[in-house]
């Protein structure tokens, strides 16, 4: 019984600890990241540029 | 992953190769599993780790600006698709006589019933049986005795067909690369595999799943260029057919009615498992960004806003594809445009998170996966811009 009782205790600590999710705090943007979010913002702006000229060729 | 291979990538499929036969794309689409393969098996990596969606990985780790943007693009992006799905559906049912109204109306109410009453053990069995569907393409490619050599010999001579207007051609290949990967294929693999439970140890069986995801999708992708490009290329005009022309065009083919009912229900089977899938990774997404309880094994009553805002933007897109002389021109369009923008911002954010030591451990990417990844990111870059540069000055090239 008590053997039991530590081997359901086992798989639930272990099920808790499988089943969280992990810890996620915001990061600090830095290095090549910093330069990729740039990009990113760059490219948008192309591309809205792009989409609204894309509109104005509709027929 | 067999939900890749969605209602809007069998339209296109069929006309790649109703307008380019079988040469250059059958060697493309082969490229394109290793392609989906290296792009989905991050996502799955990701959420056996993190245990969070992509949504919520977005908004957390990058501020409630980028999380915005993206939950705001995808649910963008997903109604346009959704519309997108359910035009298919109407298109292959009608082959059967079903008016488009009770098609679309049905689509809508099996896509909702799917999403609210199933728990996730049978909503993923249900969601696959409907996409094992997808297979109808391959005994129609076989139906249409195509000619293997020419099929094999595409590998050794490959090049780009003569006489290709190149804005139309950057336009194909986009649009065959935006059937592979696409926004909401991202994060719904990603929240499947978290609602699932799928863990660090289930990574390899996920890869392995992931894996033979991608070789299906790839030989659908294949057999459907392989059907049109046997029986429709070379017949005058087969560049501008739509679908519905080259359903007709089949009809009167070797495969006969008997093989195009069967492609028309392909068509609406591949409408219905990706507006399943579209639906589930809306919800899912504006769970997870706004950290609301979000699982399908949640019942209605109790995640009402998770469940709520899949079907709103399900009941959202039927309800445009059932109002009349609706410019489709515009609405392809938006589809292609909005997944053009976000499609290399949400992969950046994967490729970003996928380095992030702090989050990952030892599941951080590999060097060659990021070579993979950067150049898929690059080509898609590379090809969205060539497209919107051909689209505004047409007479450029």
């Amino acid at each position: 019984m008590t053997k039991n009782t530590n081997i359901e205790e086992f798989f639930e600590a272990e099920k808790e600890n499988i089943e969280k999710p992990i810890n996620v705090e915001r990061t600090n943007v830095k290095g090549w990241i910093k330069w990729a979010f740039w990009a990113l913002r760059i490219y948008i702006a192309i591309m809205l540029v792009l989409i609204g000229a894309s509109f104005l060729h509709i027929k | 992953m067999i939900a890749d291979n969605d209602a809007g990538g069998v339209i296109t499929y069929a006309q790649t190769g109703a307008q380019y036969g079988i040469g250059f794309f059958i060697p493309f689409l082969i490229l394109m599993i290793p392609v989906a393969y290296i792009v989905q098996e991050m996502t799955v990596r990701l959420g056996a780790v993190t245990k969070r969606g992509h949504a919520e990985m977005i908004w957390k780790r990058y501020g409630k600006f980028w999380g915005a943007f993206s939950l705001l693009d995808l649910t963008i992006a997903n109604i346009l698709t959704l519309i997108t799905e359910f035009i298919g559906i109407a298109t292959g049912l009608k082959v059967f006589g079903v008016p488009s109204l009770y098609s679309v109306i049905g689509g809508f109410v099996v896509v909702s019933c799917v999403l609210i009453f199933l728990r996730y053990y049978t909503w993923e069995r249900i969601a696959l049986w409907i996409a094992a569907g997808n297979l109808v393409f391959v005994p129609l490619a076989i139906m249409a005795h195509p000619n293997w050599q020419k099929v094999i010999e595409s590998f050794a001579t490959w090049y780009i067909p003569h006489g290709s207007h190149f804005s139309t051609f950057v336009y194909i290949i986009l649009a065959n690369l935006g059937t592979t990967i696409a926004p909401w294929m991202l994060f719904f693999q990603q929240s499947s595999v978290v609602d699932k439970g799928l863990a660090k140890i289930d990574i390899p069986k996920g890869q392995l799943d992931t894996f033979i995801g991608s070789i299906i999708m790839g030989i659908v992708a294949v057999s459907i260029v392989i059907l049109t490009g046997s029986l429709v290329f070379g017949i005058p005009g087969a560049s501008g057919f739509d679908i519905n022309h080259i359903m007709l065009i089949l009809s009167k083919s070797k495969i006969g009615q008997i093989g195009t009912d069967l492609f028309a229900l392909g068509l609406a089977e591949a409408g219905l498992i990706a507006a399943i899938a579209i639906t589930a990774s809306t919800s899912w997404a504006t769970g997870e960004a706004l950290d609301l309880e979000r699982s399908i094994n949640s019942k209605f009553s109790q995640a009402l806003p998770f469940y709520l805002s899949g079907i709103l933007s399900a009941a959202l897109a039927a309800t445009v594809v059932l109002i009349p002389h609706m410019p489709l021109g515009l609405l392809n369009l938006g589809v292609q445009v909005i997944a053009t923008i976000f499609m290399p911002a949400a992969m950046l954010f994967l490729l970003m998170l996928l380095n992030d030591k702090e989050i990952m451990g030892d599941y951080v990417n590999k060097p060659w996966q990021n070579i993979s990844a950067f150049t898929i990111v690059g080509i898609l870059i590379i090809a969205n811009m060539l497209y919107g540069y051909t689209v505004i000055f047409p007479k450029g090239f």
